[in-house]
C-alpha cells in the first residue's frame, strides 16, 4: 500500500502538479524535468498521476471533467466570438447552460439570437444529450417553438446551439399584464397545446412546461422555450424488453410537477398534459392546484399525489376539461396535447367537450396508491410503454428485473457527476463547519441536554457512524447511549432493547462475536419485557443470534437459535413472510454445514418453492433457492441434478445483475465444483479460474469471501494433473483461511485435506499423511470421529495414503471403523462410502484378502458408476482396482472385461492421484498376466 | 422516521444563528429522509433504473426545505447531504454484499432495505476506502470529492461550501480525482 507523504512532499507535489497538469505534453516534460531535478520520486509521483488523468477510464473521464472547469475558466463572455456570433450579453442560466444573447455579426441584419452554451459539460453522457438536445431542436420547426439555427463548438471544445431569440415574457405575466379575458387565456393555451402535441409527434416529450418556458411576444405568439431537459423517445432509449430508459432528474420545478414525476415514474407525454393542465388551472383561476401554506415541499408532493385539486368552479366543461389534465393517472388524462387543444376549442366554439365526467375517487389519494405505477400512453406507433411492477420482494429491497446493464453502469456513473446548475441569487458568503465529527464532538459535551433528547442523537449518531463502517465510532455513541439508558431512562425498555440491538450489530460488524451474542441476548430479554413475546423483533433477534453463533462456528447452538426464530416468525407473520423465508433458507444451511442434508433439503425445497411462487416474479430469488439446493444436491452427491439446478441458477443471475457481480462468481465456483465431480475437467477448469479473478477482484485475495469458496479451481487443476499449482493455490488458501477463521472452522480442515490430496498425486506419502490427521484433528474435536461427511472423505483419503505407504494393517482398522460409522449417518448410495470403501478394498486386495476386498470394490464400482459416470477417472480407477481384485482371485475374463472398458479412461486422465492404478495397468499389460503390483 | 419533518427549515435557521444543537438534530433527519428515498427508489422496479445519489440529494432537499430558503442554507443542506449521501451508498454496498455470502447464509435487516445490485465499475466500497486514505493524506481535498461526489455540488458551490476561492476548488479536485483514479486502480496491489 502506498505511504502517506509528509505535509512538505504533498505540497510540492501539488504545486508541480497544478503547473503540469496545464500544461501542453512537450511543455510539460520540459518543466518537468526542471522542477524534478535531483527528485526523481517527485517525478515519479507526478508521472503517474499525470496518467491517471489522462486515463480512458471512466471514473475518471466522469470524476474529472465534469465538474473540472471552473465556469469563469471557460465561459464565454461579452464580447466574444462563437462562431460568426458575437456576445452582447448574459440571458440567463438553462437547464444545462447559459443562454447568450448574441449578433449575427457578419450579417447586415444583425439579428439578435440566443445563445445557449453547455455548462462545463465534458462527460460523454451529457455532451451526447446535449448534442441531442441540439437535434431535437433541429427536428422541430414550428412556429411557437422557439426555432433551432446554427450549432457549434467553441474553441475549448463545448457545443453551443443558437436559437430563435424571442422577445417576449412568461406565459403568465402576459396575461397579467394585458388583462387577458378567459377566452384570451383559452386561446393561447391552445396553441401552446398545438406546439406541445407537434413535439410529442416528433418524439419529444418537454418535461418542464411551466410560465417561464412559455413565452409570448408582443405580438401575442407563443414560443415555447428550454428543452433543456426535453426527452427524446428515439430507439436508443428503448431497452430491447421495449421499455423505456428513465433516469431520474432532480427535479427543476416542484409546483408544476405530476405525480409520476415526483415519484419518479415514467415521463411520457401524458406529464407534458399534466403541466399544461397545471398552467391552464393557474391562468383560468389565479391559483396553482396544489399548494401549501406551509413551507415543507414533503407536503407539496404527498399533495400532488394525493389531494384532488379544488374544483376550479368555472364552468361545467371547463372544470371538467381541466380536472382531466390533472388526473393522477396518466392514462386518464387526455390522450394528447392535441386532444386537449381540441376540447379547448370545442368549449370556446360552443360545442359539448369530450372530457370525462369525473368521478372524485379517482382523484384521491385511495386510487393513487391502489394503482400501480405503471405508465402507459397510447398516444401514437411511436410511444412508448413503461411497465412497472411494484413486486414484494422476498428479501425486501432487492429489486427485481434490471433492464440494461450497461446503460445502468455508465447513466449511474455519469449521473453522480452531472453538473448542477445553480438556481439564481448567489447570497454572502456562509460560514463552513465542519459537520460530522463536531456534532459528534458537541454530543460529547456534558450539558444540560434532556437525557431523552441525548440519547436520541446518540443513537442516530451511532447508527450513522455504523453504516458508514466506523464501527470504534459507532460502539463510543452506542455505549455512550447505553450507559445514558441505563443510568437515566430505566424506565424506557423498549429503547433500550434498540440501543442494545444496534450496538450488538455493531460489534458483529467488529466481528466480536461473543460480545454481540451477549448484547443480543440481553435485548432479547428487555424486548421481551417490553414489547412481549410475540413481537417479530425478537425473532429477527434470535436469528442475529444464530448467525453470531454460526461465525463462531458453533453449529448446534447456531441451530437451535434459528430454529426458535424461525417458529416463532411462522407463527406471527407466517411461512411466505419474507423474514420468515430468510430464516427458512438460513436454517438449511445450518443443518447443510453440520452434514445434516437430508435433513436440510425440504427446508430449502420450502424456500424455492416459495420464491417461484411469488408474484411478480421474482427472478433473483428463484436464483438463490436454486443455487443452495443445488449445493445441497452436490453435497449429497446427486451431481447430475445439481449441475441442472446451477446451469438454470446462472442463467438466472446473468439476466439479474451484472457480469462480475459477487453471486455470479459464486454459483461458477459451485458449478464447477459440480463438473469436477462429473469429470468434466475442462470446463471446471475454465470456470473455476474465472470465478477465482473475479473473487479476486472484488474482495482481493485474503477476504473471507474468497476464503469461503470451495476452491474448485485447485482441484480443477490437480484434476487435470498440475499438482504443483494445485498445490500452491491450496497453500495460500490455507494461509488466507488461518488468518480468517478460528483454528476450528472446517474450511480448515477441508484445506489439509487438499493439500493431503495433492501430496498423494506427488506421492509425497509422509506429507500426506502429516495434513489428513491435522485435517482430522480439527473435524474430529469439533464433531467426534467418524461423524460429519467432511470427515468420511478425510478419512478415505487417510486410508490410500496408509495404504500407499504399505501399511496396510492400519490401513484395514482404518477403513473398517470408518465404513461401519458413516453407514449408520450417510444415505446408502453416497459416494463418500464409495470412497472409503474403494480405498479398503484396494489396501485388503493389496494386502491379499482377496475376497474380504471384491465386495466392496463392486460396491464402491456401482455407486460410482452411478453419480459420476462411466467416463469419470474416478470410476475408472474403482472399476481397474477389482480388476486387479478379480485378477488375483483367477477371475480373468470378467477382469479382463472391466480393463477393456476402462483402461481407456484411466489412462488419458492427466490426474496424478491415479498414478497407482496406472503402473498396475502398463505393468498388467506388459506381462499379460497375474501382477499385483505394489 | 417516514415523514419529512417540518423543522428542518427552522433548525437550518437555527443553526446558522449559531444554534450548534440544530445541527446535531439536523444531521439523523436529513440521513432518515435520504434513506428513505433511496429506500422508495429501490423498491421500485423501473426499467433502465438507477440510483442516482444527485438526484436523490437534490429530491431530498426539495422535499426538507422551502423553495424561500436562501443560498446559504441551501450549501449547508448540501454538505450534510453529502456525507449522508455517502453513508448510504456504502450502507447499501456493504448489506448487499453480506447478504450475498457463501454457502447460503443470509442475514437481511428488513428496515435496511436497501439493496443495490452493483454495477460493474466502480466499486462504492473501494471508493469509501480510497476517500478514507486521501482524507488522511488531505482533508480538505477529501471533502470537496465528497461534496461534487455525492452532492453533486459544482466547483462555485463548493468553494461557498469550504470557504475557499473556486480557483483553488479546480485544483484541488484536479489531484484528488487524479490520486483518487490511481489508488482505485492499485487497491489490493502494490503500486509504489
Amino acid at each position: 500500500m502506498r505511504t502517506l507523504l509528509t505535509s512538505e512532499e504533498w505540497q510540492r507535489l501539488q504545486s508541480v502538479f497544478d503547473v503540469a497538469a496545464d500544461l501542453e505534453p512537450d511543455k510539460r516534460n520540459r518543466y518537468l524535468e526542471e522542477a524534478c531535478q535531483g527528485d526523481s520520486t517527485l517525478r515519479l509521483r507526478v508521472d503517474s498521476l499525470l496518467l491517471s488523468v489522462q486515463g480512458e477510464n471512466t471514473f475518471m473521464d466522469a470524476l474529472g471533467q465534469g465538474v473540472a472547469e471552473s465556469l469563469m475558466a471557460v465561459m464565454p463572455e461579452n464580447g466574444d466570438r462563437l462562431g460568426s456570433y458575437e456576445i452582447t450579453g448574459i440571458i440567463g442560466r438553462g437547464g444545462m447552460g447559459v443562454v447568450y444573447r448574441a449578433i449575427r455579426a457578419d450579417d447586415e441584419y444583425r439579428k439578435t439570437v440566443a445563445i445557449k452554451v453547455a455548462l462545463g459539460l465534458l462527460t460523454p453522457d451529457l455532451r451526447e444529450r446535449f448534442l441531442r438536445e441540439r437535434q431535437i431542436l433541429a427536428n422541430l420547426d414550428h412556429p411557437n417553438i422557439a426555432r433551432l439555427l446554427d450549432g457549434g463548438t467553441t474553441s475549448e471544445g463545448i457545443p453551443f446551439v443558437v436559437m430563435e431569440f424571442v422577445a417576449g415574457i412568461p406565459i403568465d405575466d402576459y396575461c397579467e399584464q394585458h388583462g387577458l379575458t378567459r377566452q384570451a387565456r383559452i386561446e393561447l393555451m391552445i396553441q401552446v397545446a398545438r406546439a406541445v402535441d407537434y413535439a410529442h409527434r416528433h418524439l419529444v416529450v418537454h418535461r418542464d412546461l411551466k410560465p417561464d418556458n412559455i413565452f409570448v411576444t408582443e405580438g401575442g405568439e407563443t414560443k415555447l422555450l428550454d428543452f433543456g431537459i426535453a426527452k427524446a423517445l428515439g430507439p436508443e432509449d428503448t431497452a430491447l424488453n421495449g421499455s423505456v430508459t428513465v433516469d431520474a432528474q432532480r427535479l427543476l420545478t416542484p409546483d408544476y410537477a405530476s405525480p409520476e414525476q415526483v415519484r419518479g415514474g415514467a415521463i411520457t407525454t401524458a406529464t407534458d398534459v399534466y403541466q399544461l393542465g397545471v398552467l391552464l388551472y393557474e391562468l383560468l383561476t389565479g391559483k396553482r392546484p396544489f399548494r401549501t401554506s406551509g413551507t415543507n415541499l414533503g407536503e407539496l408532493e404527498r399533495a400532488i399525489c394525493e389531494q384532488a385539486p379544488p374544483k376550479p368552479n368555472l364552468n361545467a366543461d371547463l372544470d371538467r376539461i381541466l380536472l382531466q389534465t390533472l388526473e393522477k393517472d396518466p392514462q386518464r388524462r387526455y390522450v394528447s396535447a392535441g386532444a386537449l387543444a381540441d376540447d379547448l376549442q370545442r368549449y370556446l366554439d360552443g360545442y359539448p367537450v369530450l372530457a370525462r365526467t369525473p368521478s372524485w375517487s379517482y382523484l384521491t389519494a385511495k386510487f393513487a396508491r391502489r394503482h400501480r405505477f405503471g405508465v402507459a400512453t397510447a398516444v401514437t406507433l411511436v410511444l412508448l410503454l413503461a411497465g412497472f411492477g411494484v413486486g414484494m420482494s422476498i428479501l425486501a429491497g432487492r429489486a427485481a428485473q434490471q433492464a440494461r446493464i450497461a446503460n445502468q453502469t455508465t447513466n449511474f456513473l455519469l449521473g453522480l457527476f452531472q453538473a448542477n446548475d445553480p438556481e439564481k441569487g448567489r447570497g454572502d458568503k456562509i460560514t463552513a463547519r465542519e459537520l460530522l465529527d463536531k456534532g459528534a464532538a458537541q454530543l460529547d459535551r456534558t450539558g444540560d441536554q434532556d437525557p431523552v433528547v441525548k440519547v436520541g442523537l446518540l443513537d442516530s449518531m451511532g447508527e450513522i457512524f455504523n453504516t458508514l463502517g466506523e464501527s470504534d465510532k459507532a460502539r463510543q455513541m452506542l455505549e455512550q447511549a447505553l450507559s445514558l439508558r441505563r443510568a437515566r431512562l430505566s424506565g424506557d425498555q423498549a429503547g433500550l432493547s434498540g440501543t442494545l440491538a444496534r450496538l450488538a450489530d455493531t460489534e458483529t460488524s467488529l466481528s466480536h462475536y461473543d460480545e454481540a451474542i451477549a448484547l443480543n441476548q440481553e435485548a432479547v430479554k428487555v424486548g421481551r419485557n417490553a414489547f412481549g413475546d410475540n413481537d417479530e423483533r425478537i425473532a429477527l433477534r434470535l436469528a442475529q443470534i444464530s448467525t453470531d453463533n454460526f461465525e463462531l462456528d458453533h453449529p448446534e447452538l447456531s441451530e437451535s437459535y434459528e430454529r426458535q426464530a424461525l417458529a416463532l416468525s411462522s407463527r406471527l407473520v407466517g411461512r411466505h413472510d419474507p423474514r420468515t423465508l430468510a430464516m427458512i433458507a438460513d436454517f438449511g444451511t445450518i443443518l447443510d454445514l453440520q452434514g445434516k442434508m437430508l435433513e436440510a433439503e425440504p427446508y430449502y425445497e420450502e424456500y424455492l418453492s416459495a420464491a417461484r411462487a411469488l408474484s411478480p416474479p421474482n427472478l433473483p430469488a428463484v436464483g438463490d433457492g436454486l443455487l443452495w439446493i443445488a449445493m445441497n444436491h452436490y453435497r449429497q452427491g446427486r451431481f447430475i441434478q445439481a449441475e441442472q439446478e446451477l446451469r438454470n441458477s446462472d442463467a438466472i443471475f446473468k439476466q439479474s445483475y451484472a457480469e462480475g457481480h459477487p453471486i455470479i462468481a459464486k454459483n461458477r465456483d459451485v458449478l464447477a465444483l459440480v463438473l469436477l465431480a462429473r469429470g468434466k475437467v475442462d470446463e471446471a477448469l475454465q470456470l473455476s479460474k474465472e470465478a477465482v479473478d473475479a473473487d479476486e477482484k472484488l474482495y482481493g485475495p485474503t477476504h473471507r469471501e474468497t476464503a469461503f469458496s470451495e476452491d474448485p479451481f485447485g482441484l480443477a487443476l490437480l484434476a487435470s494433473g498440475r499438482s504443483d499449482e494445485a498445490r500452491q493455490v491450496f497453500v495460500a488458501d490455507l494461509n488466507a483461511r488461518t488468518v480468517l477463521f478460528p483454528p476450528t472452522h472446517i474450511q480448515i480442515a477441508k484445506t489439509w485435506m487438499f493439500l493431503a490430496m495433492t501430496d498423494i498425486a506427488r506421492s509425497n506419502f509422509e506429507s500426506a499423511a502429516e495434513e489428513c490427521r491435522k485435517g482430522l484433528l480439527i473435524l474430529d474435536r469439533t464433531f467426534g470421529p467418524h461423524m460429519h461427511p467432511q470427515q468420511a472423505e478425510l478419512d478415505a483419503v487417510m486410508v490410500e495414503i496408509l495404504t500407499a505407504q504399505h501399511r496396510l494393517k492400519e490401513a484395514e482398522e482404518y477403513g473398517a471403523e470408518a465404513d461401519a460409522k458413516f453407514r449408520q449417518s450417510l444415505p446408502t448410495e453416497n459416494p463418500r462410502i464409495a470412497a472409503i470403501d474403494s480405498a479398503w478394498g484396494w489396501a485388503l486386495t493389496k494386502d491379499g484378502k482377496l475376497d474380504a476386498a471384491a465386495p466392496l470394490l463392486r460396491q464402491a464400482l456401482a455407486i460410482d458408476q452411478r453419480t459420476f459416470g462411466d467416463e469419470a477417472a474416478r470410476t475408472a480407477r474403482d472399476a481397474i482396482r477389482l480388476a486387479a481384485c478379480l485378477q488375483g482371485s483367477g477371475k480373468s475374463s470378467e477382469a479382463d472385461a472391466l480393463i477393456q472398458k476402462y483402461r481407456s479412461i484411466l489412462l488419458a486422465s492427466p490426474d496424478e492421484t491415479y498414478h497407482m492404478e496406472r503402473v498396475w495397468l502398463t505393468a498388467h499389460n506388459l506381462h499379460g498376466g497375474n501382477l499385483l503390483g505394489n | 422516521m417516514n415523514e419529512p419533518d417540518p423543522q428542518i427549515t427552522q433548525l437550518l435557521l437555527a443553526w446558522r444563528g449559531g444554534d450548534s444543537t440544530a445541527l446535531d438534530s439536523l444531521m439523523p433527519l436529513v440521513y432518515e429522509q435520504l434513506r428513505v428515498l433511496a429506500s422508495r427508489y429501490m423498491r421500485r422496479e423501473r426499467a433502465g433504473h438507477t440510483l442516482r445519489p444527485t438526484a436523490l440529494v437534490n429530491e431530498a432537499y426539495l422535499k426538507l426545505l422551502s423553495t424561500e430558503v436562501r443560498f446559504e442554507d441551501r450549501m449547508h443542506f448540501f454538505a450534510v447531504a453529502s456525507i449522508a449521501m455517502r453513508r448510504i451508498l456504502v450502507e447499501s454496498a456493504r448489506s448487499y454484499r453480506s447478504a450475498k455470502r457463501g454457502s447460503g447464509a443470509e442475514k437481511v435487516e428488513l428496515d435496511d432495505a436497501m439493496l443495490v445490485s452493483e454495477p460493474a465499475g466502480i466499486d462504492v466500497l473501494d471508493l469509501d476506502t480510497a476517500l478514507n486514505r486521501l482524507a488522511q493524506q488531505d482533508a480538505r481535498k477529501a471533502r470537496l470529492i465528497e461534496l461534487t461526489y455525492f452532492a453533486g455540488l459544482n466547483a462555485d458551490e463548493a468553494s461557498a461550501v469550504m470557504e475557499i476561492s473556486t480557483a483553488t476548488v479546480n485544483r484541488d479536485l484536479k489531484l484528488a480525482r487524479a490520486w483518487l483514479q490511481r489508488e482505485l486502480a492499485g487497491i489490493g496491489r502494490s503500486v509504489e
